[in-house]
């Protein structure tokens, strides 16, 4: 592969691959919140 | 407001997100993308493609899921709520949906059929199969022995409906969120199988270069921009009314952002790794200007590289037969996600009307078969729907941006999207996309497509209203829909709302309803 392919590749899977998995996290994080604020066991 | 049966809600957060997943990642992620990203060149595409997620897609599934969570109605009374003179337009939208249902049944029939004939070929290799063999150069012959017998093209369709509507049956929680908490891990499993299998074989440098290296100079050409913006626009599924009807089953204390970036960029992630898993294996089993044509071949019903290709190209692999039942297995997992929210939304609409849950998908079912029935017995039928309701989409785009605007953008993300349960806040940069970005989006893709219809696809025929491929044809269906939809505004109303607010602007500040 040349280089410029490879750095595309690099830059499209991590925006697109890494976007979606850096959401997922969020939204992960978010619910954690969520169920520790309904639980009563969160600072907020 | 009518409500007269009990509403379920999905059980959780990520069942809402897988089912809208499953809703995004359809036959186009796998069987378009491939195609449209080598026809336009490869990398120069996938900037647009990426961009226009956050400047299209992403801005209307947000209009989506915050309409279906406040008015918990269907497209028809969801737009109506907003504002009663535009019940007509949530008409539109939802019957542009349906018309692509019908033939959407057909598609995922074909999947299921392949993906039956890949299978009896691994149990029982070189055994009959009905239509000739699936493999080498009778690929064609196959296809065509299909499609032409008639009766197996209207038996998968009605297989294809008769899954979709069992699922639909069992009801939000028992059937879309059970069917999507299996289907979507799976498919996405199997697109990384797919991939990796792809980018070892010998030579699949040959696809990845052509598929990630960057020529600055394409991006000039606006032809890039405007497929990029098409392809986001219709494989995200926003504006279909899909996400709409899902959010109809929201939690009160769901979020809206979050979630709409998850399900485009979720999409994106299904489309990358079919793109991966498909343009390497044709790069390296032909030589790269052979691979090229290929890769780029439309065929029959756009079905080219899917059917006729593909069982051609995994012969010459190692394990080819397995992979094979696996890609069509995949195709079909897709096909049957997306074609399951397409049901609900019709069934939802019907709801809204007082039907139960089961007369309501009885009468979707019925009419799916009977209006998809044309276009499983003839391509010409079928591509001409798909082009008169693939351009109505992005009329229903718009339709979406138009009924906010009139709602009044800044107080529809202070009331449906900037609520205390949203994680994310969305700035005033929503307003400015749905105000200018949008229409703008949708004129310059109207008048790109019909261009394309007046120079290349009909050039002598272009106004006529019978021709498969001609803006008459979109105009003549759109314009009869739309003149029915208004004599009926009126009555629909009354249906839907009662006798006593036809006149209503639609939900005041604070209402719920």
């Amino acid at each position: 592969m040349t280089a410029g392919a490879i750095l595309m590749m690099i830059v499209i899977c991590g925006l697109v691959w890494g976007g979606f998995l850096a959401f997922l996290g969020l939204v992960w994080r978010f619910e954690k919140r969520k169920r520790q604020i309904r639980n009563g066991d969160h600072p907020s | 407001m009518k409500q007269l049966h009990p509403r379920e809600t999905f059980s959780s957060r990520w069942a809402l997100l897988l089912a809208a997943l499953g809703m995004a990642i359809g036959t186009g992620n796998i069987w378009r993308f491939p195609r449209v990203v080598a026809q336009n060149g490869g990398a120069p595409f996938l900037i647009p493609w990426f961009l226009f997620l956050f400047l299209w897609s992403i801005p209307l599934l947000i209009v989506e899921f915050g309409m279906g969570k406040k008015t918990r109605m269907g497209t028809v009374g969801a737009f109506g709520s907003m504002h009663r003179g535009h019940t007509w337009m949530g008409g539109f939208v939802g019957f542009c949906t349906l018309g692509i249902t019908f033939y959407y049944c057909v598609v995922t029939g074909w999947c299921f059929r392949y993906t039956f004939v890949s299978l009896v070929d691994i149990v029982s290799p070189g055994g009959s199969i009905p239509g000739g063999g699936l493999w080498g150069a009778e690929t064609t012959g196959h296809w065509n022995a299909f499609i032409e017998s008639g009766w197996q093209p209207v038996l998968f369709h009605l297989i294809g409906i008769l899954f979709g509507s069992w699922i639909i049956y069992r009801g939000v929680v028992k059937g879309i969120e059970r069917a999507n908490r299996i289907l979507i891990p799976m498919l996405f499993a199997l697109l990384v199988i797919a991939m990796i299998r792809a980018v070892t074989l010998p030579g699949a440098t040959g696809g990845l270069n052509f598929l990630f290296d960057l020529e600055w100079r394409k991006l000039l050409h606006y032809r890039i921009w405007l497929e990029g913006l098409s392809q986001s626009a219709w494989s995200t599924g926003a504006g279909w009314g899909l996400i709409l009807t899902y959010a109809v089953y929201m939690k009160k204390n769901d979020d809206i952002v979050a979630n709409s970036f998850l399900a485009g960029l979720g999409n994106n992630s299904a489309s990358l790794l079919a793109a991966l898993a498909i343009i390497p294996t044709v790069f390296a089993v032909l030589p790269d200007g052979q691979a090229m044509t290929i890769v780029t071949d439309t065929g029959p019903a756009s079905t080219g590289l899917t059917f006729i290709w593909i069982p051609r190209l995994f012969e010459e692999i190692a394990g080819g037969r397995i992979f094979l039942f696996l890609f069509f297995l995949t195709l079909s997992i897709a096909a049957l996600s997306s074609l399951i929210s397409m049901i609900e939304l019709g069934t939802r609409i019907t709801m809204d009307f007082g039907l139960t849950r089961h007369r309501g998908i009885l009468a979707v079912g019925c009419g799916c078969f009977l209006l998809g029935l044309p276009s499983a017995l003839s391509p010409a039928f079928f591509q001409n729907q798909d082009w008169v309701w693939g351009i109505g989409l992005l009329l229903s785009g718009l339709l979406y941006a138009v009924t906010v605007i009139r709602y009044g953008v800044e107080r529809f993300r202070r009331e449906m999207i900037d609520s205390v349960d949203n994680d994310i806040r969305l700035g005033r940069i929503f307003n400015v996309i749905i105000t200018f970005v949008i229409p703008i989006e949708f004129l310059a893709m109207i008048a790109w497509w019909f261009t394309q219809a007046i120079l290349y696809y009909d050039p002598e025929f272009w106004w006529h209203p019978f021709r498969a491929f001609s803006v008459g044809t979109c105009l003549f269906q759109w314009g009869l829909l739309i003149a029915v939809l208004l004599v009926l505004n009126r009555p629909i109303q009354r249906l839907l709302f009662g006798s006593s607010d036809v006149n209503a602007p639609g939900p005041r500040e604070g209402d719920t309803p």
